[in-house]
């Protein structure tokens, strides 16, 4: 069963949009999957929301609709099969669009509302106003499931710096943030804002907000008014500037289906002095100022005091940070159980108890899977899962890729078996371009974003397997636990809500842009346990997300075979020194920076080492001195490993880097990348690696690894023995047990 | 005008404001909003309205409703060539006639035919509590 959301036009940052995320976002806590289907859809947000034609209703599926103005899909939904839905925002109103090009749309949005009352069995109003549009509408089962804002995106770190520069004034500034429509009442606010001016000559007034186009002659009007700034359309670092930037922020709106504006503006601590209509006084809530007639003389003397008042401004932030929390996520999840559940949607039943002597069913999410397929995370579950599967009943839920640049399904979806253990595999539903998703980072890498925006990311991140999240959504409650693998891939982070509170998560989180997202905050945050590789991995999660799940340092083993090093230099002519990678040979492995290095080494010192590089490439690396292998077998690994006069690691984020633990095993240093917090630590505890931070110190690095070899051999071999499977195998069933016998 | 606040003193407050702005010897008005409920319509009903709006396609489109005043070129190129718009359009037109009348024909029934059911769902609702409250013959005692 699933809960589809249909939007007339996805636009990121339009508020139907950000709506639409929130939901399934809450719906994801709730245990319910469900997809994003768009009539039309903006550049950004092709992966997160599918177009209408994809929508493929299942028995039992609901399908929601956001309705809005000039939408196309009232319609759509009645002849829709399953059970069917509206969430209602507010409509414009008729009163103000009155002889205005809107006022036929109007007519018909509302004729539409009336019109799906009876055939839609649930009604979800975004504000007590919107359910008391629905209801007068016809609908009968209609909730009300306000939108919450997450504090953290409106803190003073998160305002655009050069917008914030730009607006910085000692002057009384009133500000407006959102579309403006007649709603808004453009006019109101300048009178507002004239009044003021009489009693503060240089006052401000900051209006954010892209303008209808049919109040061209208002807008005019706003630009000549003197102390008028009419910003456009703006981006969430930019709206949070404005807000941090204002004394006051006034509404003047006269019809407000969700006051989401007002409780981004107590979130941003603005004092709020608002008119008493729509959604405002219930979202207000007691706090904040709000005003029942539109006095501009009376009302400009009240906003000067209240935003220059430092006692009263500060009784009025403290209300209104009162009124932020209590209306945050936790409320909006209960009010949308409580919708679902009268409905008979309610929380998908878990496993019953088990019976005592059969082994716990524990389910493997990772984003790959099976024989032949590279990465550490993967590399490191298949372990895992080869070490467990003896003392668990597992099966792994992955998707049909083996490259993790395209997603390409190239294996079979479907159950089948590897190496004996059950692996059920989900198409990915859209193939991912790099060229696309590094256009993207770079637009969205270092600026303020929205929960919509991150999303998007996410979803352009991949892989999509949505077969996966409709799995644990239905089926979740067969398993008796989740170990689900690496944050970063949406396929983990939008299982882990679904199944949270009986899913060990194995982060392999490192220092990278993404997880500054506050997306990712419910991956860290809810599932049962972490489970780190490094110390360091764990004050990483500490520093970003202080609030995250109990964690614990679990590591990996490392158990080296018999090795022979003269088997690896006869089969690949290599007979002097060398140093060794292996791995992915790309940029975000550090690549460029090592051989950068290795150029420098080649030029320093006449008898440098060879480089190898073992594993698939995925750029140019011909240079003088470097032998590229190709991907090597995990004999020849070994054997390469125990003969190399170093291994070098020069990936900036590794959350463990296992290539360094295995050359310990065997006795072989590490030249690590100094950026590495995770290999800084492995040199520091183990005495044998040395790190680098640039072409010189690489060379240095490699001379005194020559001159030390020998001792740092013993140090690594010492330090590895810390590594056994056995104890990581104990930690994961201490934490599945105390999870199982919950 | 009231003013509405948890944390702030709103009588204090509106009573300060009020004597600055005498001192300031400014009479304030409230500037008046309608508080008229937004309409409910009944969409059968609204449809045959809007296709009856929209039927003759000869017709432009009112200014109010396109946003933008029609340019020149356009309002001569109507004046010149209005017969033959007519005459190109007048199958449409005709078609659009018919199909507004079948909605309308339709619209009509189907609303008679909900509020007959209607009312008889609400006279078998009658009619069950009638039968509820009215007293219960007594069983017979069986004999033997």
């Amino acid at each position: 069963m699933a809960v589809h959301q249909l939007v007339p036009h996805f636009r990121l940052g339009e508020p139907t949009a950000q709506a639409a995320v929130q939901l399934r976002a809450l719906l994801r806590r709730l245990g319910q999957w469900g997809g994003l289907y768009g009539a039309s859809r903006e550049p950004g947000a092709e992966a997160l929301v599918q177009p209408l034609q994809a929508l493929r209703v299942q028995a039992g599926d609901w399908v929601l609709l956001h309705h809005a103005l000039g939408s196309r899909l009232p319609a759509r939904l009645l002849h829709t099969p399953g059970r069917r839905g509206v969430v209602f925002h507010g409509l414009p109103s008729l009163r103000l669009n009155r002889g205005t090009p809107l006022e036929r749309s109007v007519l018909a949005g509302r004729a539409q509302l009336s019109g799906m009352a009876s055939h839609v069995s649930l009604a979800i109003g975004l504000s007590a106003f919107a359910s008391s549009e629905l209801s007068r509408a016809g609908h009968r089962e209609v909730h009300t499931v306000p939108l919450f804002v997450e504090l953290e995106r409106f803190a003073e770190g998160r305002a655009d710096p050069a917008l914030q520069a730009r607006l910085a004034s000692g002057a009384l500034t009133l500000v407006s943030v959102g579309p403006v429509t007649r709603e808004t009442r453009l006019e109101d606010l300048l009178a507002l804002h004239r009044e003021v001016r009489r009693i503060r000559p240089d006052a401000r007034l900051v209006v954010a907000g892209t303008v209808d186009p049919t109040l061209g002659a208002l807008e005019a009007e706003a630009v000549r008014t003197p102390g008028v700034t009419m910003l456009g359309e703006v981006s969430h670092g930019e709206r949070v500037a404005v807000y941090r930037s204002g004394s006051v922020l006034v509404s003047m709106r006269e019809q407000d289906g969700t006051g989401m504006g007002l409780l981004e503006a107590m979130a941003s601590d603005v004092p709020v002095l608002a008119y008493s209509a729509g959604a405002a006084t219930e979202t207000l809530d007691g706090a904040g100022v709000s005003f029942d007639e539109k006095r501009f003389a009376l009302l400009a003397e009240v906003a000067v005091q209240l935003g220059t008042d430092p006692r009263l401004r500060a009784r009025v932030l403290a209300g209104q940070r009162r009124r932020v929390r209590a209306q945050g996520p936790e409320r909006s999840e209960e009010r949308l159980a409580a919708a679902l559940e009268s409905v008979g949607l309610g929380k998908p039943p878990f496993r019953t108890r088990r019976p005592a002597r059969r082994r716990p069913r524990v389910g493997f999410v990772v984003q790959r899977y099976g024989p032949g397929i590279t990465g550490g995370a993967e590399a490191l579950a298949a372990q895992v899962v080869a070490r467990l599967r003896t003392h668990w009943d597992i099966q792994v839920l992955t998707s049909c890729a083996t490259d993790h640049l395209t997603w390409d399904n190239e294996l079979p979806a479907g159950e089948s078996r590897v190496d004996g253990v059950s692996v059920v595999r989900f198409p990915n539903l859209r193939p991912r371009t790099m060229g696309e998703l590094n256009a993207r980072s770079r637009r969205v890498f270092g600026r303020s974003l929205d929960l919509c925006e991150e999303e998007a990311w996410m979803a352009l991140q991949g892989p999509l397997l949505a077969g996966l999240w409709r799995h644990l959504s239905e089926r979740g409650g067969e398993y008796d636990g989740f170990v689900a693998f690496t944050y970063l891939f949406v396929s983990t982070a939008w299982s882990v809500p679904l199944v949270a509170d009986r899913t060990l998560l194995v982060p392999t989180a490192h220092d990278e842009e993404p997880l500054k997202f506050d997306a990712y905050a419910e991956v860290f945050e809810r599932p049962r346990a972490l489970l780190t590789l490094t110390p360091e991995e764990l004050e990483l999660i500490d520093r970003r997300f202080p609030r995250h799940a109990r964690a614990r340092v679990v590591g990996v083993g490392v158990e080296p075979p018999a090795v022979d090093p003269g088997r690896f230099r006869a089969r690949f002519e290599l007979p002097g020194d060398y140093l060794l990678y292996v791995g992915r040979v790309e940029r975000g492995k550090g690549i460029p920076g090592l051989l950068e290095g290795y150029r420098r080494l080649r030029a320093t010192v006449p008898d440098a080492p060879t480089l190898v590089l073992a594993g698939e490439a995925s750029m140019d690396v011909g240079a003088e001195g470097v032998r590229m292998l190709g991907r090597v077998s995990e004999a020849d690994k070994w054997d390469g490993l125990a003969g190399a006069l170093a291994a070098v690691v020069p990936s900036p984020k590794e959350s463990l880097s296992l290539l360094a633990l295995e050359a310990f095993a065997v006795g072989t240093p590490m030249v690590g990348n100094a950026v590495s917090e995770v290999l800084q630590g492995h040199a520091e505890r183990s005495r044998a690696g040395v790190t680098f931070q640039d072409p010189a110190s690489f060379v240095e690095a490699v001379a005194r690894v020559r001159r030390e070899r020998a001792a740092m051999a013993r140090q690594a071999r010492r330090y590895a023995s810390r590594y056994r499977w056995e104890r990581v195998v104990d930690a994961y069933r201490e934490e599945m047990d105390a999870m199982v016998r919950r | 005008m009231k003013l509405l606040g948890r944390d702030i003193d709103a009588g204090a407050l509106l009573r300060a404001a009020r004597e600055r702005l005498e001192a300031r010897g400014i009479r304030d008005e409230a500037l008046s909003v309608e508080a008229e409920p937004e309409p409910v319509l009944e969409p059968l009903s609204y449809l045959v309205h809007a296709l009856e709006e929209d039927e003759d396609p000869t017709v432009p489109i009112p200014a109010t409703e396109r946003g933008t005043p029609a340019s020149l070129v356009r309002r001569v190129f109507r004046l010149a060539c209005q017969s033959l718009i007519d005459e190109v359009l007048e199958r449409q037109r005709r078609f659009n006639a018919r199909v507004r009348e079948a909605d309308a024909q339709l619209s009509a029934e189907m609303i008679h035919l909900r509020a007959r059911l209607e009312a008889l769902e609400a006279a078998q609702r009658k009619g069950d509590r009638a039968a509820l409250l009215a007293p219960r013959k007594p069983r017979r005692k069986r004999r033997g």
